[in-house]
């Protein structure tokens, strides 16, 4: 089964140079922002609200999994 | 979401659109075109981001009035309707002719609409909608015809250096004249809704109160549109849209499976991708022109209200959901039933399409 890190770690590679960590502060430009979060619902079957779209969940590879594990336990 | 209402039968009355007029400027701006100027996009990435192909820009004479004008000259050709039995005119728009006096004001002498009281509201993208619930309640308090406007140039304060704004916008206006007519018919409902929470997502920082015009803010390109944060205003389009569409669908007992066409403000193409999505629309039922026109500001929706009706994409008895979302943010939804009347004034051609010479 695919982990929100592979699925994050996928859509990313096919559009920015993946960070050497995954605690590594992600600066993505705004089609990439939106690519990754409707990719991520369309995988994981959730929606991404507005106010979601913060540092604290979008701002790393982490907290992007965290993220998704929180809205598909939803 | 919660959303006021307004449903002119529970009044035990009605509001109905007599005709609708749209005008679009003849300059055609293509995305080669915006790369010729400066743009730092290609044509691929221009149509990634927004799905524009190409967009009209108002002639240097040209300004917000003389759009608005010609649109009201439409509606009042398609209507029959002389311009003295007007008794008021709402134009929404962000991008008046002076920041004073209101673009209504000259579009009311360019009509020749005599004393009726002129006005603009400022809606931004959802600018037709807060027109049209202005007109319905002043029909419903006793004007007997009022000319809903919404009108922009928004290629004016267009940036085209800047990768989040420059492919996104055209100039346009539409209209739409509003008399009383039988409970039950024309405008069903409508609601609208602000959250100034977003006030600074889509803004035009200089020119106001807050930061004056200066040699500094010109430097600084700050007297252009600027978009914070793209990501969280394409989220927050769709969620204005499909709530404001939900919230006053459930008001009526309704679901998206009662409306025959789905009329949306047009902010890029995958916007309305994710609308159509979030709302299960299929896409045949969604009225899309963002491609030829870009987006009009407020009056992206009158204008594509205008190509549904004109082209009998929606006809007599068509259930026709108009929805909007726009910086503010404010969003608003509107049901409409189309009549006999409407539609046939829809087949009406214009006469006078051009604005005249402002004077």
């Amino acid at each position: 089964m695919e982990t929100p890190e592979l699925a994050i770690r996928a859509v990313l590679a096919d559009h920015v140079e993946l960070p050497a960590h995954d605690d590594a502060e992600l600066h993505l430009p705004s089609l990439v922002v939106i690519v990754l979060a409707e990719e991520l619902e369309r995988r994981f079957g959730f929606l991404v609200a507005a106010r979601e779209l913060s540092p604290g969940n979008f701002g790393s590879i982490e907290r992007l999994a965290a993220f998704v594990k929180r809205k598909a336990a939803r | 979401m919660s959303l006021r209402v307004l449903q002119p039968a529970a009044l035990g009355k009605g509001v109905r659109l007599a005709a609708t007029g749209a005008y679009l400027p003849a300059r055609v701006v293509t995305n080669p075109d915006l790369i010729a100027l400066g743009a730092p996009l290609s044509d691929e990435e221009m149509l990634r981001l927004c799905g524009v192909r190409e967009r009209r820009w108002a002639a240097v004479e040209e300004a917000t009035s003389d759009l608005a004008t010609a649109a009201c000259r439409i509606a009042l050709d398609r209507a029959q309707c002389g311009p003295e039995l007007i008794d008021r005119l709402v134009v929404a728009t962000v991008s008046p002719d002076h920041s004073s006096p209101s673009a209504a004001c000259i579009t009311q002498r360019a009509l020749g609409l005599q004393a009726a009281p002129a006005f603009d509201v400022t809606a931004s993208c959802s600018g037709f909608l807060y027109a049209l619930d202005a007109a319905a309640r002043a029909v419903l308090t006793g004007d007997r015809k009022v000319l809903a406007c919404a009108a922009d140039v928004r290629s004016r304060f267009l940036d085209v250096r800047d990768r989040a704004t420059c492919a996104l916008f055209g100039d346009g206006a539409g209209a739409a004249l509003i008399e009383p007519g039988p409970a039950g018919q024309g405008l069903l409902a409508i609601g609208l809704l602000a959250d100034g929470a977003g006030a600074r997502s889509v803004y035009v920082p200089a020119g106001g109160s807050r930061e004056p015009a200066s040699e500094a803010s010109v430097r600084d390109r700050r007297h252009f549109i600027r978009m914070e944060e793209g990501p969280q205003v394409y989220l927050a389009a769709v969620e204005g849209m499909a709530g404001t569409a939900e919230a006053l669908l459930s008001a009526l007992s309704m679901t998206i499976d009662d409306i025959d066409l789905v009329v949306p403000h047009q902010p890029n193409l995958r916007i309305l991708e994710r609308l159509a999505r979030v709302l299960r629309l299929p896409r045949e039922r969604l009225l899309v022109n963002v491609e030829r026109i870009g987006n009009a500001s407020g009056a992206t929706c009158a204008i594509a209200l205008d190509e549904a009706l004109t082209s009998g994409r929606a006809g007599k008895g068509s259930r026709v959901l108009l929805l909007a979302a726009g910086a503010g943010y404010t969003a608003g939804a509107a049901l409409l039933l189309i009549d006999d009347a409407l539609a046939m004034a829809s087949t009406r051609p214009p006469s006078g399409t051009r604005p005249r010479t402002p004077t």
